[in-house]
C-alpha cells in the first residue's frame, strides 16, 4: 500500500443524503469506481472528513473528501499483485 | 429474568482493514507498526492468528511466525467511526447498551420485546400492518410460522434444549437482526460473535465460544454445564494472578470452585471478590448493564507516549512531556474540569520505572501548569537507565473554577489557553502549539529555572495574541 496524498478530480452522486463516488481522475487517468467498500468519516477542527475505501476491478484506492474546502485527494492505493 | 447479549467483533481492526481493501481479505493481515519498529500487534487477521499471531505480541515476533504477514498500520478513525456505527445499531434495540471496549457491548434487551411482532427495530420498520409485519419478519429470517401463528423455532435452535418461549425466540431474532444489518450497513467482513444469556458474565462467555460469526445462547439454568467444559480464565474477571491463588487453594475448574465454601474464598480473596467468585461459580452475575448515559463522570486524564528509542536526554523528555500535557490539558478543558492533582511515569529500557505525583494549592486546568508540575519532580529524580515511556495525568477533578482577576498574568495566560483552544477546535488539533514543543532547549531551560519565570515560549501567530489582549 502506497500513501499518495494527492489532489483529484471526482465524479460523485448525491443521494438519500450520501456521498457515492463514482470515477475519479489521477495522473490523467481515470479510475471507474466498481465498490464503495466503507465510508468512515473523523473531524478535523470544525469540519467533517469523509474517507472512501474503494475499488475497480484490480485496485484499491482511498479517497479523501474535505468538507470544509469541498476537495478531493486520493490518499492511499494498492495494486493487485 | 434478564436477557443479556455481549457482542464482540471478530478481529476488529483487521476486519475494517480488510473490509477496506479486498486486496488483504484472505491474507494474513496483522495491524501495528512495521516489523523492526518499536511496536506491537494491535490486531491480527483470522488467517494471520492461524500462525500464532495474537494481539500484544512484538511485531518482529509476528513476522518471524508468519514471514508473508502484511502490515498495515492503524486507521484509527476508521476504527472509532464503525465503532460509532456499531452502537448506533445497538441503540434501534434497546437503550441499554454498556460499551465495554471499542469492538465489544453488552446489551440488556429485557423486556425490550414482548411479542415477535415488535422486533422490527422501528426506524428500520417499512410497515406498520401487523399482518405485513410478520411477513416480513418470517421471509427474512426464515422461521416456520405454525398454524396458530406462533413461532417455531428452526432445528439448530431446538437441538440446544430451548422452549418455544417469546424471550428465546425474540433474543434470537434480535441477533440475527444485528447480524444482517451489520452485514448491510458496515460491510460484509465485519462479523461479530453474540453470547445471549441471563447476566452480563455468562454472556460473555458465550460470545467466546464460537468465533467468528458466532451465535451461542447460554440458557437460564444450564449456566454449570458451560462453565465446567472452561477454564478458570475464560470467564472475565479471573485472570494469572487470581489463576494462580485459585489454584493454590486446589481450585482448577468451576465445580471445584462450588464446592470450596464460599467463607474460604471470602477469607482468600476478600469480601469482594470472594463473593463474586463464589456466585459467578454457579453463574450468577448481578452486575448491571450500565447504559452509556448513566456512566460515571471521569475521574482524571491521562496520556503515554513510548518513545522510538531510549534516551537520557532531558531535552527529548521534556518536549515529549510538554505535548502530552496539552493533550491532557485539552480533553479536561473540553470538559469544563480542573485539577488538584498531577501524576507522572517514566518507564525505563529494562521496564522499570519512577513516578509522582503532586497535590497542586490551587486547581490547574492549564496544559503548562501540568507541565511544570509534572517536570519539576521528574527533573529532579534520578534517571538510572535511558527512558523508553514518558506518562502524565491528571486527577482529583473539580468543575473550573471562574476567571481570575483579569488584569493578573494568570488570567492572561487562561485567556491566551482559552484562544489556542479555539483555533484549535475549529482549524485541528495543534494547528497552533507552544513554541516550546518545538524548541526542547527552550524547555530545558524554562523548566531548570524557578517556578516563578513564566514559560513565555509561546509560538501563537499575531492574530491570537491580538485576540488574548482585546
Amino acid at each position: 500500500m502506497s500513501p499518495i496524498y494527492e489532489s483529484i478530480q471526482v465524479l460523485a452522486s448525491f443521494k438519500d443524503r450520501l456521498i457515492n463516488p463514482l470515477a475519479f481522475v489521477w495522473n490523467n487517468r481515470k479510475y471507474v469506481i466498481r465498490k464503495v467498500n466503507l465510508i468512515h468519516r473523523a473531524r478535523k477542527g470544525r469540519d467533517m472528513l469523509y474517507f472512501f475505501s474503494v475499488s475497480d476491478d484490480a485496485n484499491y484506492f482511498k479517497l479523501r473528501f474535505d468538507t470544509g474546502d469541498m476537495s478531493w485527494e486520493l490518499e492511499e492505493a494498492e495494486a493487485a499483485a | 429474568m434478564r436477557c443479556i447479549f455481549h457482542v464482540d467483533m471478530n478481529s476488529f481492526f483487521a476486519s475494517v482493514e480488510q473490509q477496506k481493501n479486498p486486496l488483504l481479505r484472505g491474507k494474513p493481515v496483522v495491524v501495528g507498526g512495521a516489523p523492526g519498529t518499536r511496536s506491537i500487534v494491535a490486531a491480527a487477521s483470522r488467517e494471520a492468528k492461524k500462525f500464532g499471531i495474537k494481539t500484544a505480541m512484538p511485531t518482529h515476533e509476528a513476522l518471524r511466525l508468519c514471514p508473508s504477514a502484511i502490515f498495515v498500520p492503524p486507521d484509527f478513525e476508521a476504527y472509532v467511526d464503525v465503532h460509532r456505527k456499531m452502537v448506533d445499531i445497538f441503540q434501534r434495540f434497546t437503550d441499554a447498551v454498556e460499551v465495554f471496549s471499542i469492538d465489544e457491548a453488552f446489551l440488556e434487551v429485557s423486556g425490550s420485546f414482548a411479542h415477535a411482532d415488535t422486533v422490527i427495530p422501528s426506524e428500520r420498520s417499512e410497515s406498520r400492518d401487523p399482518s405485513r409485519k410478520r411477513e416480513e419478519f418470517v421471509n427474512t429470517f426464515s422461521i416456520l410460522v405454525s398454524s396458530k401463528g406462533v413461532p417455531r423455532l428452526p432445528r439448530s435452535t431446538r437441538s440446544l434444549g430451548m422452549t418455544s418461549g417469546e424471550n428465546e425466540i425474540n433474543a434470537l431474532t434480535i441477533a440475527h437482526q444485528i447480524k444482517s444489518i451489520f452485514r448491510a450497513e458496515l460491510g460484509e467482513i465485519l462479523t461479530c460473535s453474540i453470547g445471549i444469556a441471563a447476566n452480563k458474565t455468562m454472556a460473555k462467555l458465550g460470545s467466546d465460544l464460537k468465533k467468528p460469526d458466532g451465535l451461542t445462547v447460554i440458557l437460564p439454568g444450564k449456566e454449570t454445564e458451560f462453565l465446567d467444559r472452561a477454564q478458570l480464565q475464560d470467564i472475565c474477571g479471573i485472570g494469572p494472578r487470581v489463576d494462580k491463588r485459585l489454584r493454590g487453594l486446589g481450585i482448577t475448574s468451576f465445580s471445584q470452585m462450588r464446592a470450596y465454601p464460599e467463607a474460604g474464598l471470602i477469607a482468600a480473596f476478600g469480601p469482594h471478590l470472594g463473593h463474586w467468585l463464589h456466585e459467578i461459580s454457579f453463574g450468577r452475575d448481578d452486575a448491571p448493564v450500565v447504559p452509556l448515559y448513566d456512566l460515571p463522570e471521569q475521574k482524571s486524564f491521562s496520556k503515554q507516549h513510548t518513545l522510538a528509542k531510549n534516551t537520557r536526554d532531558p531535552r527529548v523528555v521534556a518536549a515529549v512531556l510538554m505535548k502530552l500535557s496539552e493533550i491532557v490539558g485539552r480533553k479536561m478543558r473540553a470538559e469544563d474540569k480542573s485539577a488538584r492533582q498531577v501524576f507522572w511515569w517514566l518507564r525505563f529500557g529494562d521496564f522499570s520505572g519512577t513516578g509522582g505525583h503532586r497535590r497542586m494549592p490551587q486547581p490547574l486546568s492549564d496544559s503548562t501548569d501540568i507541565f511544570r508540575a509534572a517536570w519539576t519532580d521528574m527533573y529532579r529524580k534520578e534517571w538510572p537507565r535511558p527512558i523508553r515511556l514518558v506518562s502524565v495525568g491528571v486527577a482529583d477533578l473539580v468543575r473550573a473554577p471562574l476567571q481570575l482577576n483579569l488584569f493578573s498574568d494568570k488570567a492572561r495566560q487562561q485567556r491566551l489557553t482559552a484562544a489556542m483552544d479555539k483555533v484549535n477546535d475549529i482549524y485541528g488539533e495543534f494547528t497552533v502549539r507552544r513554541g516550546n514543543i518545538f524548541d526542547p532547549d527552550a524547555i530545558l531551560e524554562a523548566s531548570t529555572n524557578a517556578m516563578a519565570r513564566r514559560t513565555a515560549a509561546v509560538a501563537v501567530g499575531k492574530q491570537v495574541s491580538r485576540a488574548v489582549d482585546k
